[in-house]
């Protein structure tokens, strides 16, 4: 386990993955270090849960290969097993069978036996506060309680790294926040987490990195700062801007007119007594643009530059295309 | 498990610290329980779960009652009957009925559709990916259709005990009974999981059901009847012969290898798929084709029946088709994880090499075991000439044997070998498993089968005359073999079933050869030191 230490926790090596004639995952290649919290964000059929299967040892690429603690996901699949927590988007349940049954069948069969088998799923239970459901069939829950029961099962044999697809999906606000919560103590605890969602807002908290996917391309990873600025090492050099908010007194028509002449500005849209549009981060270039419409007679009342939200940024690297 | 701090230590919750300090009082029950949970360590955790599950279901309870309410209902009704059979043996053939009911068809069903269900709904997913080995899954499995087993034997138990004390059944008899239908129904359930194993989808979930409920009907009906007829009419089975003994071993040897062929071949439907899941299958085919061979030897020379030879010949040659088109249907990549055990010295190279995966290693091997069955089968038809003092050796190629050996022989390398090249071009197509290999042989033995026959047709030629248009028909060449006898008449005979076919069948050889070389060439690759280290037991 020494060595664990030199590996990343996950890795995927120019992975591909074939259906008939689409790819649904196309040369992704990214890291995750230990103890990161990575989110794995794309339009529904970008190919995160093909990738996120195929770390899961449940599927085979196609070509590529993707390695969790150093362990091939396709050679040595029961070794990844031992290290890997996955939850799916979706899970069927065993029929007859309560809370505290379905945990200790998974425990058996990774293996814990005895007092460690006893301890793993009380261990988990307290942790998902399932403890005051242990005895209660599984078809009886809510969706967020079985929502929390998978998270459970995933986490029964103490993996290092977990991934979870999905795991916010169909849950009101208040499991979502729960759920939040367990996620954020999981993060604490330093397991590695690659979870992907479409609340971004969410993942935006509680992420270390985002990597952003669509149909089966990899467009942007890098940490949530680095993505929301534009410096993700692979993000585009469009990428590199901000939001500039500029109100005038009066005649905004005019100056969306006078930017639309210039060539260094982005996606112009009016606003309510001014204009809203993407520029160059650098204050420089902006100082001179504000001086430049001073001198160009505008009536400036507001001049105010926002970074992108997770969720802007993912609009402007996605183009919403399905496969 | 890793090195990763446990969420919440035990310690730390504060319901165990207070438990600490004022035990609570234990109950009998609870101390059943724990000695219970203690005993389950050492089962399967699939047997534990489906036994938990099986415990609260009524539809369990149902079928155990049911069985229970026909077995006391027969047993009313079958000593009231006033008939020519024996009482025990009337009685027996009415507990037949019933207890093969679950055995042939309960229990395998129910393991299909637990096992089908489990994939289509995603819960195997998540066995999956614990660290749970296919093998021990399939096990699980098997363990609770055994424990099933168990349960309707104990609840018909007394039954047939009480059969016993009546006339005309003794307890060889029961014995008899019981460990065949015992194993007829661990071999139907063998054969459901693997189907299951197969069924991808809710379409082919759907056609494997329909096809396993008709086998395991046709088992039952055909079965239960038969044996059930034979009890009534007061058949005595022959214990005290020899062969009967013989039969019985004949009969479990191959169920034992059926069955283990079904469970690796299961295994290989839905384990790691970059492990070698080829050689297991392999050796049980080894095995199986040392049954077929050694059990026919057995009977033709103990009975000194050449008719013998002949269907082990039919038996061997229907095997190895199949098996041949499964094998060259195998994909040819091998991943790394197959690659760290392969043979390395010379020797284990030279013999090994055909174990292992891939579909030129497989046509290799078909071909070899093909071949050496006809050889020992040449072999034993010379030694019951010999024995029997009929006909000394003479010509070579003279006899009907060898002609049909040569022709089949010759049939089968250039079938099985058009087999495989056909499926390297089909393989780009898509990703399709072996039984690729079985749909392919089965068009090309269809369309050399009845091509001719249409040719003949088109040529005006007669059905009756064998010429080289018919050469591709295995039927076609084998009956004109026999209608020939051991002497050669006809103008086509030798010439197409001595030089064409054989040449032909040298060329296909040729040709596959070349192809399995990238297989041959394989080398051995090292296992990472990692992987080592954490494979090694501490």
């Amino acid at each position: 386990m020494a060595a664990a230490a030199t590996c990343p926790a996950i890795e995927l090596r120019n992975l591909h993955r074939q259906f008939g004639a689409t790819w649904a995952v196309d040369d992704i290649s990214f890291v995750v270090e230990p103890g990161q919290v990575v989110g794995y964000i794309g339009p529904n059929g970008a190919g995160k849960t093909t990738s996120m299967r195929i770390l899961a040892t449940l599927d085979l690429p196609t070509a590529g290969d993707a390695y969790v603690d150093g362990f091939s996901v396709i050679d040595d699949p029961d070794l990844v097993r031992s290290r890997l927590g996955f939850m799916p988007d979706a899970f069927g349940t065993y029929s007859n069978v309560g809370c505290r049954e379905y945990l200790d069948f998974f425990a058996r069969a990774y293996g814990l036996a005895g007092r460690q088998r006893h301890q793993a799923v009380r261990r988990v239970m307290a942790f998902t506060r399932l403890d005051g459901i242990a005895e209660k069939p599984i078809h009886g829950l809510s969706k967020g309680m079985k929502q929390r029961l998978c998270l459970a099962r995933a986490m029964v044999h103490d993996p290092s790294v977990l991934i979870l697809d999905e795991p916010a999906a169909g849950l009101d606000p208040r499991a979502r926040i729960e759920l939040r919560d367990l996620i954020g103590q999981m993060a604490s605890e330093g397991k590695t987490l690659l979870i992907s969602s479409h609340i971004l807002t969410e993942l935006a908290e509680m992420c270390d990195r985002v990597a952003i996917i669509e149909q089966g391309k990899l467009l942007a990873t890098g940490t949530v700062e680095q993505i929301l600025s534009g410096r993700a090492h692979d993000a585009e050099e469009g990428h590199q801007q901000t939001t500039l908010d500029v109100q005038v007194v009066d005649d905004a028509p005019a100056l969306s007119r006078w930017l639309e002449q210039r060539d260094d500005i982005g996606e112009l849209k009016t606003a309510p007594g001014g204009v809203v549009f993407c520029y160059a981060r650098d204050p420089q270039l902006r100082a001179e643009l504000l001086r430049e419409m001073i001198q160009a007679g505008f009536p400036i009342v507001k001049f105010s530059a926002r970074d992108l939200s997770l969720e802007e940024v993912f609009m402007r690297v996605t183009e919403g295309k399905l496969q | 498990m890793t090195a990763a701090q446990p969420i919440l230590p035990e310690d730390s919750a504060p319901q165990h610290a207070a438990a600490s300090q004022t035990p609570p009082r234990v109950s009998r029950a609870e101390r059943l329980d724990e000695q219970l949970d203690r005993w389950s360590e050492r089962l399967n955790p699939i047997l534990v779960k489906e036994a938990r599950q099986a415990l609260k279901s009524r539809v369990v309870l149902a079928m155990f009652l049911l069985v229970l309410v026909l077995a006391w209902f027969w047993s009313f009704v079958g000593l009231s009957i006033d008939g020519p059979a024996a009482p025990g043996r009337l009685l027996l053939a009415g507990y037949v009925w019933i207890l093969a009911f679950p055995l042939a068809v309960a229990i395998p069903f129910s393991a299909f559709q637990s096992l089908a269900a489990e994939r289509e709904d995603g819960t195997y997913d998540l066995v999956a990916i614990t660290t749970l080995h296919t093998r021990q899954f399939l096990s699980g499995r098997m363990a609770v259709a055994s424990l099933q087993l168990m349960i309707f034997l104990s609840a018909l138990a007394p039954c047939i005990a009480f059969t016993y004390l009546l006339r005309g059944v003794d307890l060889l008899l029961i014995l008899l009974l019981l460990s065949h239908a015992v194993w007829c129904s661990l071999l139907l359930t063998s054969f459901s999981l693997f189907l299951a194993t197969l069924a991808e989808n809710r379409q082919i979930r759907v056609f494997l059901s329909m096809l396993l409920l008709v086998v395991i009907v046709i088992v039952y009906f055909g079965v239960s009847s038969n044996v059930a007829e034979w009890l009534v009419r007061g058949r005595q089975l022959p214990y005290t012969e020899i062969q009967f003994w013989v039969g019985q071993i004949l009969v479990l040897t191959f169920a034992a290898s059926v069955f283990y062929l079904l469970h690796f071949a299961s295994i290989a439907s839905i384990g790691i798929a970059s492990e070698n899941r080829s050689t297991p299958v392999r050796v049980v085919m080894l095995a199986q084709q040392a049954l077929i061979v050694g059990w026919g030897a057995w009977y033709a020379l103990g009975f000194e029946e050449r008719e013998a030879l002949e269907i082990t010949l039919a038996a061997g040659a229907v095997y190895w088709f199949v098996m041949g088109a499964l094998l060259v249907g195998e994909s040819p990549h091998l991943h790394q994880r197959g690659r760290r055990r392969l043979p390395e010295s010379l020797l284990g190279r030279a013999v090994l090499t055909w174990l292992q995966p891939g579909p030129g290693s497989g046509f290799v091997f078909a071909v070899a075991n093909f071949v050496a069955m006809l050889v020992v089968l040449q072999g034993l038809g010379a030694m019951l000439e010999f024995r029997g003092n009929r006909v000394t050796f003479g010509p070579m190629f003279r006899g009907e044997m060898e002609w049909t050996l040569i022709a089949l022989g010759c049939h089968f390398v250039i079938y099985l070998g058009l087999c495989r090249m056909l499926i390297i071009p089909l393989r780009r197509i898509g990703n399709i498993g072996p039984a690729l290999g079985f749909v392919v042989i089965f068009a090309l033995l269809m369309a050399g089968t009845f091509t001719p026959l249409v040719l003949a047709s088109m040529l005006d030629l007669s059905f009756s005359e064998y010429g080289w248009t018919q050469a591709p028909s295995i039927p076609a060449t084998l009956s004109e073999i026999r209608r020939q006898g051991p002497f050669q008449t006809r103008i086509f005979f030798v010439p197409i079933i001595g030089v064409i076919l054989p040449a032909i069948a040298a060329l296909v050889l040729l040709l596959n050869l070349v192809l399995v070389s990238s297989e041959v060439r394989r080398r051995r690759e090292a296992t990472p030191e990692r992987v080592l280290a954490e494979r090694t037991p501490r």
